[in-house]
């Protein structure tokens, strides 16, 4: 990693931000510990009882007062684990039916009479447009390309459109 | 017609869940089951590809390596052009081009473009007068670029000098291989957003990327950062111009045609993301409403016997917009409920959920959060540090992917297709 990659101006954030960050994600971690604390107090009980249990051979009222809460978590377990299978068989099956067998030739390459056969246009002028450094591109309403230049040499490589319309507003791309 | 059997098909399940009484549980219990499907994923992933490699420092040596073009679409890049370009040019493969594509942009980057000629050899550079969408300019790039195997990055990511190599190993390695996709890595973090998805980037989307890979298919490739099969592209006649998310359309389209699409975590990609409200709203809503889409436009022919494989990306994209409407119509009905009487089978009491499945719920989040991490510590040590700032996620990052999905997927079924999708501002971060 290069470390001087990260960008963190926290430091030039105003201070109030920074604290106000540090209080509500300790207030969500607070809230978090309050929903756990139920279990804890059960899962205490549980302990003290089995304790006593085995010790005196009292009773586990605590525990069969939350039977069904774990015949119900013992039930999503199950589940976990069941689609956990099924989805290691099936990697596994995968790995084990393909295994050392490619059944697919390696694909011949894409030559620049396949690209100008796909994208309608002169093969030799693709091929002029691989080799040329700096370009510039004009591009019909529909999207096909109407010409294009070859800056470092100014040779135009298709002829001129009649009359570039601008493109129609479209949907924006937010793009990352 | 197929978009009303998309949409029926959606409604239909939710409104038979609702009738038959298992909504409440299904809200609940979908992403608590899928939680743990990620984690057993993943972690088969990291047993399996990821726990003998070694990292980075090391990457493979490949034999009469075949030539590589790197495609690098950019508009109004200026600020960030001239890193990107570096990073890509300082690959350690041995042979590359770089393509930058200077899609129309209105401020400085072409120029910039054409002075970093003069500083790197394998640098070549296409301009387009008028801007044409990040598609168009993949396209372009992909009709002048001379390699067979295509690297396509944003024109604000910053490539691991070893990313081409891992990436292009397995491109050679499997003729099956169509496509790789790297690893996203986030550079801003000065607010708490940027923390939250430092975060999210790993234990969310790392991890589901590896357990779909087990699985066999991927929702989608990382469109900042993937690798491409030339002739995989040809016959799928490269990145549809009208759909709003290129990378997932691209990835649906591969696979559709037996490609198969693989995730390599080595490949390192240092990326911006939007540190404001704002920015993550716009971003989120464009995802949402690319995958619905592509999920619009495949549904009529997903179906096919020769497709099988992709069903089970199908019925699990079903499931989370499933999801998303099931909690709706579980808030509806419980508001509903409180003016008038409903019937036995419609009636909410309440909508607060049980103590136990909200901490079961939370519970689950953190330790998906916390696996994750541990496996993608391998790629960056001081990380670990993010998972203070992760007990946001299961709150305010699943109502954003829940509010987002809802909205984007009725823009997805009235927009218009034939209009083409174009670059506008982004939000970078606060940096």
């Amino acid at each position: 990693m290069l470390p001087s990659l990260i960008i963190n101006q926290s430091s030039s954030r105003p201070i109030e931000t920074k604290r106000l960050d540090g209080i509500l994600s300790a207030l969500m971690w607070l809230m978090y510990l309050y929903m756990i604390r139920e279990a804890f107090i059960d899962l205490y009980y549980i302990i003290t009882e089995s304790f006593e249990w085995m010790v005196a051979g009292h009773k586990l009222p605590h525990l069969l007062a939350i039977s069904d809460l774990l015949h119900t978590l013992g039930f999503y377990v199950i589940i976990i684990l069941a689609n956990g299978a099924i989805l290691i068989t099936w990697a596994l099956y995968n790995q084990f039916r393909f295994r050392g067998m490619d059944r697919r030739k390696n694909p011949k390459p894409v030559s620049v009479a396949d690209l100008a056969g796909l994208y309608g246009l002169p093969a030799e002028d693709i091929a002029n447009w691989q080799s040329s450094r700096i370009m510039v591109m004009d591009h019909n309403p529909d999207g096909t390309l109407a010409r294009v230049i070859s800056r470092v040499g100014g040779q135009i490589l298709l002829p001129p459109p009649e009359e570039p319309a601008p493109m129609e507003p479209a949907v924006p791309w937010y793009g990352y | 017609m197929t978009k009303t059997l998309g949409v029926l098909l959606i409604v239909m399940l939710v409104v038979l869940m609702t009738v038959s009484g298992v909504l409440l549980q299904y809200v609940f219990l979908y992403p608590l089951f899928m939680s743990f499907l990620w984690m057993v994923g993943g972690i088969y992933f990291y047993w399996h590809w990821e726990r003998h490699g070694v990292h980075a420092s090391s990457p493979p040596i490949i034999e009469n390596p075949p030539l590589v073009s790197i495609l690098i679409p950019c508009f109004n890049e200026s600020r960030n052009v001239a890193e990107t370009i570096a990073a890509a040019a300082r690959q350690t493969y041995p042979n590359f081009e770089v393509i930058a594509i200077d899609d129309g942009s209105s401020d400085t980057t072409g120029e910039m473009l054409d002075q970093l000629t003069q500083s790197y050899p394998s640098l070549r550079v296409a301009h387009f007068r008028a801007n044409q969408g990040k598609a168009m300019a993949l396209r372009m790039g992909a009709l002048v670029a001379r390699g067979e195997y295509l690297v396509c990055i944003d024109g604000d990511a910053v490539l691991d000098p070893h990313a081409t190599t891992y990436m292009v190993q397995l491109l050679i390695n499997s003729p099956r291989v169509g496509a790789v996709t790297g690893n996203p890595r986030i550079r801003t973090r000065s607010t708490l957003l940027g923390k939250v998805q430092v975060g999210e980037f790993s234990s969310i989307i790392g991890l589901i990327k590896r357990a779909q890979r087990i699985y066999g298919t991927l929702h989608t490739i990382s469109g900042v950062i993937a690798a491409f099969r030339r002739s995989a592209l040809q016959r799928c006649g490269y990145w549809s111009l009208d759909m709003i998310t290129d990378d997932i359309d691209v990835s649906w389209l591969l696979q559709a045609d037996h490609w198969s699409i693989q995730y390599e975590p080595d490949a390192l990609c240092w990326i911006l993301m939007p540190e404001t409200f704002k920015g993550l709203w716009k971003q989120r809503l464009r995802w949402a409403q690319g995958g619905a889409e592509v999920y619009l436009k495949q549904l009529r022919t997903v179906w096919q016997w020769n497709r099988r494989r992709m069903w089970g990306l199908f019925i699990e994209y079903s499931m989370s917009i499933a999801w998303c409407l099931g909690l709706v119509t579980t808030v509806v009905l419980w508001a509903i409920g409180k003016f008038v009487a409903m019937p036995e089978g419609l009636n909410v009491p309440s909508i607060q959920p049980p103590v136990f499945w909200g901490l079961f719920l939370a519970t689950t989040c953190l330790i998906q959060f916390t696996v994750a991490m541990v496996i993608e510590s391998r790629y960056e040590k001081q990380f670990l540090g993010s998972i203070i700032w992760v007990i946001w996620y299961p709150f305010f990052f699943w109502i954003i992917t829940l509010i987002t999905s809802l909205v984007g997927f009725p823009k997805a079924l009235f927009r218009h297709r034939d209009k083409r999708a174009v670059w506008a501002n982004s939000d970078r971060g606060v940096a």
